[in-house]
């Protein structure tokens, strides 16, 4: 009897649980596509500053950052097979992330969810295509890079600043920053398209890795050479009230991309 | 459909007359005077009178500044045909602005502007003035977060673009104002529409010589606007301080090249020259009549005139017949 009852017991419970299992979903395991991060730094020898950050330059200046913005676009990585993966058409890098308290849309890095694959080529523009550089800035949203919250607008003439670079500098070497260096270069002759950096990262699924850009300021502002910035005689212009400011632009500009270089992570 | 009244304030010289006038979106038709092009308006920023209003009252409106202390009239005064009285306009914190304030009359009809022409949408050109340090010391989100805390503002954007102020609307809002500013009620503007009664003998006189190749100013301040729009050099100095047309272009051919502004109200429109370099009308003629300085940008128009004293009296009178009646 009491064996009985134990096998229907085991059936009834059988029942149960059989009758139930519809109700459990199936695991299945998803994939996530790896995730790369873009980060930009400014360094002097060895160390990385941000904005407020003092230090001294290899022409001898005491120096403190204000403000470095710039813009890159056509962002791609490229895989080892020439598969070209589209990061973004521009992104305005501002090293002031925090402006107030309050996180600003314009950051020093930025993070894109890609395919997995092996790739072997960073690349990307500095400043913006022709096109480009002659939007409206007018009708776009203030997250947009393009807008006029970028601050990165000549009114006047209806394009982009390309590249805003502005620091105080101690001239009496008493460590007060009692005058400033400015260099705001921008204008169609000064994009330099498709800057092309080798880096070897095979990223999975669920991988994250990072792409550190890092801008010498030493390479910024060289000395000696044909592409020269003396900061004590030239400290201040934009990229086109007269030539001198023109062929001063134009060497910032070959020193930005020169000043460049690339690492990843492995 | 919004109604709501607008009061127009009435401007000492010029074509603005006062009275009330109930404003509504409907399409606004332009009064273009005879013998004026036509103007091109674009399409995404067609007139009503509401939006008109709405521009008028923010080209007035101080808080457009950092400290409130100047607004777009405040350098484009109506009594001097929307120029100012200055060699450079106070901006805030009592700083000036970098070039003489040109006269805002007839702007719409013009395809460019700032004075090497290099923005070329009115629209935009109210970018310009707010956001330089000199001047407004705004950007435009600033301003237009000013703006939408203001309840009249809020209502109108809404109601007339059916959204806040933002930057799209409020600088599309103030162009539809200033293609407004319209003339074409001068003497000249008599005469020329077929009143030959009108001019006195000088004025004749100098309207005759305005024209003539000897004089050449109609090469380039042409047409009823009284400029060909082109971007020239005309000799104000041997070597610039600013540099025109070559800060955009970056050609030395273009170095000291400006904008040729109108001649209309140019009576009003003291100092002249785009540093307000000179103070009077006879000082601008006496530039012309001497040919200019020797600058290899120069235009191939300007060269001595020597003209006699009855001769330089008669281009002014003739001159002086540009100025809006009403």
């Amino acid at each position: 009897m009491l064996l009985r009852l134990n096998n229907i017991t085991l059936c009834l419970a059988c029942l149960g649980f059989f009758s139930c299992r519809e109700d459990f979903p199936a695991f299945e395991l998803v994939e996530q596509e790896p995730k790369i991060v873009i980060h930009f730094s400014l360094d002097n020898t060895s160390e990385s500053f941000d904005i407020g950050s003092a230090f001294s330059d290899n022409q001898g200046w005491n120096l403190q950052l204000k403000t470095l913005k710039f813009y890159i676009s056509d962002v791609d990585l490229i895989s080892a097979n020439g598969r070209v993966q589209p990061l973004t058409d521009v992104e305005l890098v501002n090293f002031d992330d925090d402006q107030d308290g309050q996180i600003n849309p314009f950051r020093q890095g930025y993070d894109y969810i890609i395919p997995k694959d092996n790739y072997s080529k960073f690349r990307f523009s500095l400043g913006l295509p022709s096109l480009v550089n002659q939007t409206d800035p007018t009708l776009l949203s203030k997250d947009n890079p393009l807008s006029t919250n970028s601050g990165m607008y000549w009114d006047w003439a209806t394009m982009y600043v390309f590249i805003m670079l502005e620091a105080g500098i101690d001239t009496n070497s008493d460590l007060i920053y009692d005058a400033n260096i400015a260099f705001h270069t921008g204008l169609d002759t000064l994009f330099r398209p498709e800057n092309t950096y080798p880096i070897t990262f095979d990223l999975p699924a669920f991988a994250k890795d990072t792409i550190h850009v890092s801008i010498d300021w030493n390479e910024l502002f060289p000395t000696g050479g044909e592409n020269e910035i003396d900061l004590g005689e030239v400290p201040f212009f934009h990229a086109n009230v007269d030539n001198e400011a023109l062929e001063m632009s134009r060497r910032f500009t070959e020193n930005f991309i020169g000043s460049i270089t690339v690492k990843t992570n492995d | 459909m919004l109604i709501f009244l607008v009061g127009l304030s009435s401007c000492t010289h010029l074509a603005v007359k006062e009275e009330k006038q109930v404003a509504s979106q409907e399409p606004y038709q332009l009064e273009i005077p005879a013998g004026f092009p036509s103007m091109e308006i674009p399409p995404d920023n067609a007139l009503s009178a509401a939006k008109i209003a709405l521009g008028k009252r923010l080209f007035f409106d101080t808080r457009l500044s950092l400290d409130s202390s100047i607004s777009c009239g405040s350098c484009h005064i109506p009594g001097s045909a929307f120029s100012d009285t200055v060699a450079f306009s106070q901006g805030i914190l009592n700083k000036h602005a970098k070039r003489n304030s040109p006269s805002l009359m007839n702007i719409g009809f013009n395809p460019s502007f700032m004075a090497e022409g290099g923005v070329k949408s009115l629209e935009l050109q109210v970018l310009a003035p707010i956001e330089n340090d000199d001047e407004m010391g705004m950007t435009i989100g600033a301003v237009c977060d000013r703006l939408n805390t203001d309840e009249y503002y809020r209502k109108a954007f809404r109601l007339i673009w059916d959204t806040a102020a933002t930057p799209y609307t409020v600088t599309r809002s103030i162009a539809a104002f200033e293609r407004t500013l319209i003339g074409g009620n001068s003497k000249y503007d008599r005469f020329a529409n077929g009143d030959s009664s009108t001019f006195t003998s000088d004025e004749r006189n100098g309207f005759i010589l305005f024209n003539t190749e000897r004089f050449n100013c109609s090469s380039c301040h042409s047409g009823r606007l009284f400029t060909n729009n082109s971007i020239e050099n005309n000799g104000l100095y041997v070597s610039y301080t600013d540099n025109g047309l070559f800060r955009l272009s970056l050609k030395q051919g273009d170095m000291g090249k400006f904008k040729v502004p109108t001649l209309r109200n140019i009576a009003l429109t003291a100092p002249y020259m785009h540093d307000g370099s000179m103070r009077r009308l006879e000082d601008v003629i006496d530039h012309y009549d001497n040919g200019g300085a020797n600058h290899a940008n120069k235009s191939e128009f300007i060269k001595p005139i020597h003209m006699t004293d009855d001769e330089r009296k008669s281009l002014i009178a003739f001159l002086k017949t540009l100025t809006e009646e009403s």
